[in-house]
């Protein structure tokens, strides 16, 4: 196989893609931890990534340091994003945030591949839904309708849609746990 | 605490369930579990899973065997972020592993060579020569090979060029290169390309079943499927060609479909920045209006009293070694190189002490040269009581120093380069909200005339005076990321010989 030439700066290039590929399921979903939003925690991490590609020798080659300070940087960034839009009616309490922020820092290898897996299992468990639940959670997740016009949708009270969501939510994480605990074969 | 109570209250956090007792619940378990803790982690991180799945599986089929793609829809959660704009047209994802590409300059022209793979998720494949490989982090990927993304997957390559290829789930592509070009072949899926130039006589090609594109360096989305192919070009020009010969130009800014072998109308994008003035992002609240209102207008000067304070560029030796202070005229633009990032400065003294009687404000700026293409004017202000600090970028400099309050550029009195400059990110060309207020943006026009006033009113600058305790205050005027590179040249009434020196107009009431 012919190789290609890469110059230090491709190389540089080239790691940081791979850091955040790697952190990015984390960094999205710490980021929903914080604002409860789907659409400002991807805002915050598209932010954080510009951050870094500012200065990439700082989460490359910072150890420990450098992801902690990914996640400081992560949680101010999401709480501003947060302020902005408007949409901290679900935000947490301040001591909650950082007690989770907290519990990021403390994540093991284990737990952080764990995370890097659930793209793949998620969209394993998501293709089984079908009737109403695919059509609560689709009302709810692609068209970001509230509980009122989905519950108008499928022709059922607002206190159903809630339960429908809960118990999808709840069942598509069993059916991740499952699939999560078999070995992978993507790599 | 059971995994199984976390996940229920998790559950209802998520679905936004109103019900106090179990937020409050939620909270109790959060704050005093750390088990509890990791798994509404886990929780968070399957949710923004959750997101992406069904934005690649609306039109999923139920066998995703890699021998039966289908194309994915371009869905992503909608825009909030001028950021944002780098994204448009594939999964957030993907999206997120380059940005950082679309912002970093490519190395030289290169010709076709194996690409390398940069990230990977899922079990994508290669199939050479009739034998399939599972494709990993770091596997170069040689010409004549097809590489196939199951759904929910994704993957990026890279050649040494700097040219990427990011591909959602459910692509199937072939890396076809001839006479020492870049050929890329996609049979179905969606793919995002950040082309870096190109030899003229060797430009990038993407086919489909449907068209050929031909590209010397962009950044452009394609989506192929059955009998369309869809390309929106983000910066740059690429040339299209259909089945029957017909050829059109496609720039920047513009979408093309083509569809069973046949050129349709070129459509323009949606605009990525919203033309027209927005609120400020972090309003203050102003000081109460008099009760008697008998206005009139004082004349606010810069802090040297002579013209515009500064203009400064992005990163680049030449660039940080030519921004001094004090310009007659300043220069704003935006561009996707943040050493051709101008951004400009004027700091305003004004009386304090007639603060409380401050109704209005209106930042006056006068165009020194005819405008061309038109851009989106920013205007933040810094915030109050900055005190400076090493902005993390380059080496620390005394001249970071700078705080809010000064009257002059310290240590250099007059001076300052994009390095030292508060609040400006050189190595990206944009304004650091951290330390910066967003006040607004103004729409200026595509061939505005030289010697044309700009003016600049809203709630967010008056409260920003309103605000103000050490009677300065300073404006950082940028141009909004977009796909042009105009430069808007601007003056403040107080240079050259266009009297009167009217900057900042201050109405209120008589004490």
């Amino acid at each position: 196989m012919e190789e290609t030439p890469i110059t230090q700066s491709g190389r540089i290039r080239i790691s940081l893609v791979q850091f955040l590929a790697r952190q990015q399921a984390m960094l999205r979903g710490y980021a929903y931890a914080i604002c409860g939003d789907h659409h400002v925690a991807d805002d915050a991490v598209q932010e954080l990534s510009l951050i870094v590609a500012a200065d990439p020798h700082r989460v490359l080659e910072g150890g420990d340091d450098a992801a902690r300070w990914l996640r400081a940087v992560l949680r101010n960034k999401t709480l501003e994003l947060s302020r902005r839009a408007g949409r901290q009616r679900r935000s947490l309490s301040s001591d909650v945030i950082e007690a989770l922020v907290q519990s990021m820092d403390e994540i093991d290898e284990e737990a952080a591949e764990r995370h890097r897996r659930m793209r793949v299992a998620m969209a394993e468990c998501v293709s089984a839904l079908s009737g109403d639940a695919r059509r609560v959670i689709e009302g709810r997740y692609c068209q970001d309708q509230t509980c009122e016009a989905i519950a108008a949708q499928v022709q059922r009270t607002v206190q159903a849609v809630y339960a429908i969501l809960k118990r999808v939510r709840i069942s598509l994480a069993a059916c991740v746990d499952q699939r999560l605990i078999q070995p992978d074969d993507s790599r | 605490m059971t995994t199984s109570r976390i996940d229920e209250l998790a559950a209802s956090w998520s679905a936004d369930d109103p019900d106090p007792a179990l937020r409050s619940e939620l909270e109790e378990l959060l704050r005093r579990n750390p088990d509890a803790r990791r798994r509404f982690l886990d929780h968070c991180v399957a949710e923004m899973a959750l997101v992406d799945a069904l934005a690649g599986a609306t039109a999923a089929p139920a066998d995703t065997s890699l021998n039966s793609f289908q194309a994915v829809p371009a869905t992503i959660p909608r825009s909030r972020s001028p950021a944002r704009w780098w994204a448009v047209g594939i999964t957030a994802a993907a999206a997120l592993v380059l940005v950082c590409l679309a912002l970093w300059p490519g190395g030289e022209p290169q010709r076709a060579d194996s690409a390398l793979v940069v990230a990977v998720i899922g079990t994508a494949e290669m199939e050479k020569d009739g034998r399939r490989t599972l494709l990993a982090l770091n596997a170069q990927i040689p010409v004549h090979s097809r590489v196939l993304v199951p759904q929910g997957g994704l993957l990026v390559l890279t050649y040494a060029d700097g040219t990427t290829v990011a591909m959602d789930g459910a692509t199937d592509l072939v890396l076809a290169h001839a006479d020492g070009a870049k050929h890329l072949r996609i049979a179905q899926g969606h793919c995002r390309f950040v082309v870096t130039p190109q030899l003229a006589a060797q430009p990038l090609r993407i086919t489909s079943n449907d068209a050929v594109i031909e590209v010397v360096g962009t950044t452009l989305v394609v989506t192929v499927d059955a009998d369309t192919t869809d390309v929106d070009v983000k910066i740059g020009t690429v040339r299209i060609s259909d089945q029957q010969g017909k050829t059109r130009l496609v720039q920047s800014g513009e979408s093309q479909v083509i569809t069973r072998g046949t050129l349709l109308p070129t459509t323009a994008l949606p605009a990525t920045v919203p033309p027209t003035t927005v609120l400020p992002t972090k309003l203050i609240t102003p000081a109460a209006p008099p009760v008697r209102d008998q206005s009139r207008e004082i004349v606010v000067t810069t802090a040297m009293g002579d013209g515009a304070d500064a203009m400064v560029a992005g990163t680049g030796l030449d660039r940080e070694l030519i921004n001094t202070g004090g310009s007659k005229t300043m220069q704003i633009r935006h561009n996707e190189w943040p050493g051709a990032c101008y951004v400009s400065y004027v700091r305003l003294v004004w009386p304090q002490d007639q603060q409380h009687t401050i109704t209005g404000a209106k930042l006056r700026l006068v165009s020194a040269k005819h405008l061309k293409d038109g851009c989106t004017l920013r205007i933040h202000t810094l915030i109050e009581g900055y005190s400076g600090g090493h902005d993390g970028v380059g080496a620390p400099e005394a001249g970071e120093n700078w705080r809010e309050g000064n009257a002059v550029w310290e240590p250099l009195a007059d001076s300052i380069t994009g390095d030292t400059a508060p609040a400006f990110i050189e190595s990206r060309g944009v304004i650091d909200e951290e330390i910066a207020n967003f006040l607004g943006e103004m729409v200026i026009p595509a061939d505005t005339p030289a010697d044309s006033d700009i003016e600049f009113s809203n709630d967010a600058l008056l409260a920003a005076i309103a605000a103000d305790k050490d009677g300065r205050i300073t404006l950082i005027l940028s141009a909004a990321p977009a796909l042009d590179s105009s430069i808007l040249h601007v003056h403040t009434k107080e240079s050259g010989d266009r009297a009167p020196a009217l900057l900042l107009t201050l109405s209120h009431s008589s004490p």
